[in-house]
């Protein structure tokens, strides 16, 4: 294949700002997409706690509690899920009052950035950012209400 | 004063720099995706170029990378730089009449064709009209590639060290 001619043309101080704060944009709505997903997660990993529990039931009820005579130590079993989650939850707890805040900055932070690009509209990712930033107050919310009414 | 109506179709191909009469220009996109820029001017010639900037060509480009991949944790978290360094370099000079329609359509990327295709009823001077690559940018990835690794070997072994005397040395 025939190269092309050569070329080379330095990037003004301006262009080149506005590429790095699109670039910083992505990354901080990234980060803050992964830090949704984590407490997102956590509610999953309770969700699913619940199915086995409601399965380990039917298991029980079936064979009509013939399963400890097989399997002795099986209620140990299902406990490991959800002290799982127990632990996943006392985590997210604890990093709540910093994940949380920032969070909300960096996807507000994004949404800005990302605004600086003149060439690529960035819908798509802004409007996750919003997403994400409403989901994250939303997530405040429940933790203040948990914690004024005293709960977990 | 003469009015101007100047559409760029295909712009997705490239998201390329519009610079008309020495200045930058925001085009806005129209219902069917083509930039369009619309003014009115007494000036008889308007010079319309058309050209792309890369981001590894930037100021302080070295220090910005490196930034860039630290933060996003090892480049995990960042979108990818264009490896390509595909660039256009377009320029027309444009003679103005009383109504002027001008369209610009940015073609499919390739050594032998022109990068854009003029339509107007206006007397044109193509002064430059193509895509290159820009081997510095390529040469700079490269290079940048290799620092990646050792900039990787660096941040592991601060974190030995750092597991060693925080967790092991307590």
């Amino acid at each position: 294949m025939k190269k092309l001619e050569y070329d080379s043309t330095p990037t003004p101080l301006k262009t080149s700002l506005m590429m790095y704060a699109t670039r910083l944009g992505v990354i901080l709505s990234n980060f803050s997409i992964i830090i949704m997903l984590i407490y997102f997660s956590s509610l999953i990993t309770i969700l699913i706690n619940l199915v086995v529990i409601l399965l380990a039931l039917t298991v029980i009820l079936v064979s009509f509690g013939f399963i400890f005579l097989v399997v002795p130590n099986f209620i140990d079993y299902l406990s490991f899920g959800s002290e799982f989650s127990g632990y996943m939850m006392e985590f997210l707890n604890k990093i709540s009052p910093v994940a949380i805040p920032l969070t909300i900055f960096f996807s507000i932070a994004a949404f800005i950035l990302l605004s600086f690009d003149k060439y690529k509209p960035h819908t798509g990712r802004k409007i996750i950012s919003g997403m994400v930033c409403v989901g994250t107050i939303v997530i405040l919310i429940v933790l203040i209400m948990q914690f004024k009414g005293g709960g977990v | 004063m003469k009015e101007v109506e100047i559409k760029i179709k295909n712009s997705f191909i490239m998201y390329p720099t519009i610079e008309i009469d020495g200045k930058i220009r925001k085009l806005k996109k129209n219902e069917f995706g083509s930039l369009v820029y619309r003014t009115t001017t007494e000036n008889d010639v308007m010079d319309v170029k058309i050209y792309k900037f890369l981001e590894i060509n930037g100021v302080g480009w070295f220090f910005a990378y490196m930034f860039f991949y630290i933060i996003s944790i090892f480049g995990i978290l960042q979108p990818k730089y264009d490896r390509k360094c595909i660039v256009i370099d377009c320029h027309y000079k444009i003679k103005l009449e009383e109504k002027n329609d001008i369209t610009i359509t940015l073609n499919k990327i390739s050594e032998d064709n022109a990068a854009t295709t003029i339509e107007t009823s206006c007397e044109y001077e193509e002064l430059s009209n193509r895509y290159s690559v820009d081997h510095r940018a390529k040469l700079k990835l490269k290079i940048m590639s290799i620092a990646k690794i050792f900039i990787a070997i660096a941040m592991i072994a601060l974190l030995i060290l750092l597991v060693d005397k925080v967790i092991i040395g307590n």
